[in-house]
């Protein structure tokens, strides 16, 4: 009955309130859905609008301004920007997708033991995160992407190492004033072992703040990946990647074709700016006071 | 807790971190995988030969002997030798930093001018059209990924309309380098009082410089805002109004400076954002600092470089967060007497 009353609380059955309570007030999270259903959409069923191979090289029909074979144009190697777009959509949200996941799992997990126990298990914990902290997320996930190698999964655990102390740190201190509350107590009363105090019956209350950080996540790792990509250091060409493509166009660092790395560039923007506004609009939300 | 007891704390987890971060570089450069020996000798290397090259490297010695080694050579600020350069990447290091220095503070500069302005009237006009404004800077710069906004900027103000020259450096590549006294080509061109270096210098630092600060503009926009906001609320002020102070009077001479202190805090963060922003721009435009250096290293697995640069950099940000945390608390008590959250 406890669990069930707390349930009530917890993110997800928000979420089916979420449209009586207002989304038309919240626009900026409706804008957020808008814009990330359609990018999803793409990504989704990138496989059949694509009209072009994305990896083989096309024939002779090299830079080509866009046109209407061509909507977005084509590459060096005469590949179509448009089918590169489409199949890297897949990539790049797939990644920062499973970036923000492995965060917030391990993040949440990691914040909410250590904030519960408290002592020396949390002193390891925030010294630990501490130490990560002291690199900044991306020049991290550059030195562990150049010693561990530039295969997709070590990007993934690069970057999710890079921020997973902020989900650790963000939780913890959830954790902290929640553990203090009546309901945290009596659910001590009521015999529970402390495992499932914490998982049960407290990470809920805390799991808000981690999924608006989630969301925000799923952009820094979209942006990251594609900055490792493009100085060299992340996911490999011929792969369809947004930095690679953007990368593909800068070849002399001047070149008159600009739509070789406007439009990989963009679809970064448009993707990254959909999850900060989720983020944003989660936020406002839940905690409409910080707004 | 007192001053000394606050300072001495802050002190010794600073100590920790760097402590811990010196450990964690030395396990990210030895224990992953890449095994940089190989990768020296190239793909078709006989293994004795990757075997002659380990032992050069002295990565054939068992681990603790090659810490005992990395922290003798750190105490006697030996980074080892660089692959590509062949010199110490020390020297190499501290000859790139003011580039890379002169870089990332103009590119503070020019962030804080239109930044912090805007933050600050976006509070006071809190929903207003400024208000949207630096919502939209926020936005941009939260979303927009730095080497793409580079590139275009680029080829719209180089290549298109010829306003700034080509992005290959830090001067017009005949001309040559002012006599250096700080190695920063601005000032060491105004000492030197060559106006020709200056005003190339000037040009050639404009483009980048601009590129960098949209990394950090939404941070400063942000912490300004939320921080004025958050004094705006005060009893102080509420009493100011009362005693009929004009606003004018209330933002500028009760509320501002006290906005101001919380502003501190993200500096370590922005510090953070521009040492990462650095080895993107400078690539983009060929400019002869660290990150330039950095990323050359990590290409090449240049493994000592790679070190250093990481070190150099973790070092940078614990010093810079220690220097902040002590300056905070020395301006609010509140801080150091516990009765703040760091995250209040």
């Amino acid at each position: 009955m406890l669990d069930s009353t707390i349930a009530r609380g917890g993110p997800f059955a928000r979420l089916s309130t979420l449209w009586r309570r207002g989304l038309g007030r919240n626009t900026t999270l409706a804008v957020a859905l808008i814009l990330l259903s359609g990018i999803l959409f793409i990504a989704i069923v990138g496989p059949w609008i694509a009209p072009y191979d994305p990896i083989a090289i096309g024939e002779g029909d090299w830079r080509q301004p866009p046109s209407r074979e061509h909507i977005m144009g084509t590459d060096n190697f005469g590949r179509d920007i448009f089918s590169r777009l489409v199949y890297a959509a897949r990539l790049d949200l797939a990644i920062g997708l499973a970036v923000a996941l492995l965060c917030f799992a391990a993040g949440s997990l990691i914040g909410a033991f250590s904030g519960y126990f408290g002592g020396r298990l949390d002193d390891i914990v925030m010294r630990l995160s501490d130490i990560v902290i002291s690199f900044p997320a991306f020049i991290l996930a550059m030195g562990i992407t150049a010693m561990l190698g530039t295969e997709i999964i070590y990007v993934i655990v690069a970057v999710a190492v890079a921020y997973t102390p902020y989900f650790i740190r963000i939780t913890r201190s959830e954790m902290l004033s929640i553990r203090e509350m009546d309901y945290a107590d009596a659910a001590k009363v009521a015999g529970n072992p402390q495992w499932r105090i914490i998982v049960r019956h407290l990470m809920p209350n805390s799991i808000n703040v981690a999924l608006v950080q989630a969301s925000l996540a799923v952009g820094w790792a979209i942006l990251d990946v594609a900055g490792l990509s493009f100085l060299g250091l992340g996911i490999q060409p011929p792969t369809a990647e947004w930095g690679v493509m953007v990368r593909d166009g800068v070849s002399g660092i001047v070149s008159e074709e600009w739509w070789i790395y406007f439009f990989p560039g963009a679809a970064i923007a448009l993707t990254v700016l959909g999850f900060n506004l989720l983020g944003d609009g989660l936020r406002d939300l839940w905690a409409p006071e910080s707004k | 807790m007192n001053l000394p007891g606050f300072v001495l704390k802050r002190f010794s987890l600073a100590l920790l971190t760097l402590l811990g971060a010196l450990i964690a570089v030395f396990l990210l450069t030895r224990i992953l995988p890449g095994n940089p020996a190989k990768y020296r000798a190239g793909a078709f290397a006989p293994p004795e030969t990757v075997a002659e090259i380990e032992k050069q490297m002295g990565l054939d010695k068992p681990l603790h002997v090659q810490f005992a080694r990395y922290m003798n050579g750190l105490l006697h600020f030996d980074l080892g030798t660089s692959w590509n350069t062949r010199r110490p990447v020390a020297d190499d290091l501290a000859r790139r930093l003011p580039a890379s220095l002169e870089l990332s503070v103009a590119s503070f500069l020019l962030a804080t001018v239109i930044a912090l302005p805007l933050g600050i009237i976006a509070a006071v006009k809190k929903g207003s059209l400024f208000d949207q404004l630096s919502r939209f800077v926020t936005t941009i710069s939260a979303s927009v990924a730095l080497f793409w906004m580079g590139t275009m900027l680029i080829y719209l103000l180089y290549y298109r309309w010829q306003l700034v020259p080509a992005p290959t450096g830090r001067l017009d590549i005949l001309l040559p380098a002012p006599d250096r006294i700080t190695g920063f080509y601005v000032l060491d061109s105004l000492l030197t009082g060559n106006m020709e270096t200056l005003f190339s210098s000037l040009k050639h630092l404009f483009l980048p410089a601009f590129t960098l600060s949209i990394a950090v503009m939404g941070i400063i926009v942000k912490g300004a805002r939320t921080s004025m906001l958050e004094v705006l609320r005060m009893d102080y002020i509420r009493t100011a109004y009362a005693l009929g102070m004009s606003r004018r009077q209330v933002v500028l001479e009760q509320a501002l400076q006290n906005a101001l202190i919380p502003v501190i805090t993200i500096l370590a963060l922005v510090f953070g954002f521009l040492m990462a922003g650095n080895v993107v721009v400078e690539m983009l435009f060929s400019w002869p600092g660290i990150g330039h250096y950095a990323w050359n290293a990590l290409l090449s697995k240049d493994f000592d470089s790679v070190q250093g640069f990481l070190l150099f950099v973790s070092a940078g940000y614990v010093l810079l967060n220690l220097l902040v945390d002590l300056t905070y608390g020395l301006v609010d008590p509140r801080i150091r007497l516990g009765m703040r959250g760091k995250n209040a």
